[in-house]
């Protein structure tokens, strides 16, 4: 928690000492599954950059829907390299930890009264999340084109607990990151 | 950028997953949350509901396979998890994964589909495992035979040591016709004598075993398994919320189970039964589901046995016309 408490105060004053470019809001589409659709909405910024490799640290909300399933909702923090080539090509890998809530994905009912049964509404059960992503993209920015980037990422995370065990997940995503 | 917008769009396209066809409940039970899919209730009076196979292992699977798809042309199916398995989800401890605990929660999920479907005539179906879970309910739950229409057996392993018992003799039956044909490979030897060398087996060494049954009869049945991606991709399952719970619960309570039969209990209950088994079983071989027909106290006439000739551990895969008519005729009977 100390950890987590200091990254935050950390982003919070690198974000505040921001030059531009160096920070940078992120809106991406989110595939879990592929086929389950989400959004993930994020902010990085470059702790240290030097002829294209930069050390980044980010944060990130989103969410993805599996119909009859669950509806996962997430937070992350983000830590990662990026190396962005002369003509804008980029690639990068992220580790992450954060905090997921899956809701169930129907009407929850238990047991009441030991006959009948009540209603759970919203019905939900958190869980760590651990993962890493790989992305390649491009960035106009290095050719002074546009502040954007976009990059496409292959995402892994391990969701734990689901019962006594860990459930792992894999996503697509495909974001914009517009450089302030 | 303008190279990217097709690929952008194909991907928006292939994510226009939509809503699960059918009402999604979920049961929570200590700890458990248990996923319970009833597809086609507003056009049928019957509603079977599914005790999945394992342990550990799911029955979201089971509405793309052609014996129940066309099941659902006859009769409305709820497709239940159970705790730690398949697509189940919320924090079922291990202390949990108990045969009382599954009894319990089957109890609960058949009063649920009950209060939420009065008008339906319900009937248990169980699978494999869940053969073993439907008849220790039905043997050990005082009226849980007045509160179903009726009970399908579908490969249950109802009956555990006779089931491993039979498992085995079929093993050995086939790897001696093939040695008694010439076969010259040392490996089918070795495995004789490693049947040989244990004459009874421990439940993680059944669990081999019946990695060796579907080696064996692979070739002889029908249907062969492969990637159905219509269930990966459009629908409530989960491969890797199946995978982790499988591999967790599956050994685990099977261990616990390993001397459960509660088939002898059996002879009271009188409740019309379907006893299905397949010929080419190694699994659950026929005697198991000969020895469930033989004690139930339900009278001839309300009993019915089947045996599929081409069928192994799935007969609804493996003949799966046959398995349609067979159980939507019993149902119209009820």
């Amino acid at each position: 928690m100390k950890r987590l408490v200091s990254f935050a105060l950390t982003l919070t004053a690198a974000v505040a000492s921001a030059e531009p470019s160096r920070l940078g809001l992120s809106l991406a589409w989110f595939g879990e599954n592929i086929s389950h659709p989400g959004a993930r909405v994020g902010i990085e910024y470059a702790l240290a950059e030097h002829a294209g490799h930069a050390l980044v640290v980010g944060a990130g909300l989103g969410g993805w829907l599996h119909a009859g399933n669950t509806t996962g909702l997430f937070a992350t923090a983000d830590l990662g390299y990026r190396h962005t080539f002369s003509r804008g090509v980029l690639v990068e890998g992220f580790g992450q930890l954060g905090w997921m809530q899956g809701f169930l994905g129907g009407t929850a009912v238990t047991r009441a009264d030991g006959v009948g049964f009540e209603s759970l509404p919203l019905a939900s059960n958190p869980a760590f999340i651990a993962g890493g992503t790989l992305g390649v993209g491009y960035d106009w920015s290095a050719l002074q084109a546009a502040p954007l980037a976009l990059t496409f990422r292959v995402s892994a995370f391990d969701q734990l607990p689901v019962n006594t065990v860990g459930q792992l997940h894999l996503a697509l995503q495909l974001a914009l990151t517009w450089k302030i | 950028m303008r190279h990217a917008l097709p690929f952008v769009t194909s991907l928006l396209m292939f994510t226009a997953c939509g809503p699960a066809e059918g009402e999604m409940w979920f049961l929570r039970s200590r700890g458990a949350d248990m996923p319970i899919w009833v597809r086609g209730a507003e056009h049928h009076q019957t509603l079977v509901l599914v005790a999945h196979g394992g342990p550990g292992e799911t029955s979201f699977n089971m509405p793309q396979s052609p014996g129940f798809a066309a099941l659902e042309q006859s009769t409305a199916v709820a497709y239940w998890d159970q705790r730690g398995s398949g697509t189940s989800q919320g924090t079922a401890t291990d202390d949990t994964l108990t045969l009382a605990q599954f009894t319990e929660d089957l109890d609960q999920t058949v009063d649920l589909l009950r209060a939420r479907y009065p008008n339906h005539k319900l009937v248990v179906l169980g699978y494999s495992w869940g053969g073993t879970l439907s008849a220790n309910w039905l043997a050990r739950t005082p009226d849980a035979a007045q509160r179903i229409a009726g009970w399908v057996s579908l490969s249950g392993a109802t009956d555990i040591p006779l089931t491993v018992k039979l498992s085995r003799e079929f093993v050995l039956a086939r790897i001696d016709a093939r040695l008694a044909q010439g076969a010259t490979d040392q490996n089918w030897k070795a495995v004789r004598a490693w049947y040989d060398a244990h004459p009874t087996m421990t439940a993680e060494e059944y669990l081999k075993h019946t990695g060796l049954v579907g080696y064996l009869t692979s070739s002889e049945l029908s249907h062969r398994s492969g990637v159905n991606f219509d269930v990966i991709f459009n629908s409530p399952y989960s491969y890797f919320a199946l995978s982790s719970n499988a591999a967790h619960t599956g050994p685990l309570v099977l261990g616990r189970i390993f001397d459960e039969n509660p088939t002898p209990l059996l002879a009271g209950v009188t409740l019309p039964t379907l006893v299905i088994s397949g010929r080419l079983d190694g699994q659950v071989p026929v005697g198991v589901g000969d020895e469930l027909y033989a004690t139930l106290g339900t009278p001839e006439g309300r009993k019915v046995r089947l045996i599929g000739e081409q069928s192994g551990h799935s007969m609804h895969l493996d003949e799966p016309a046959l398995f349609a008519e067979t159980v939507s005729a019993f149902l119209e009977q009820l």
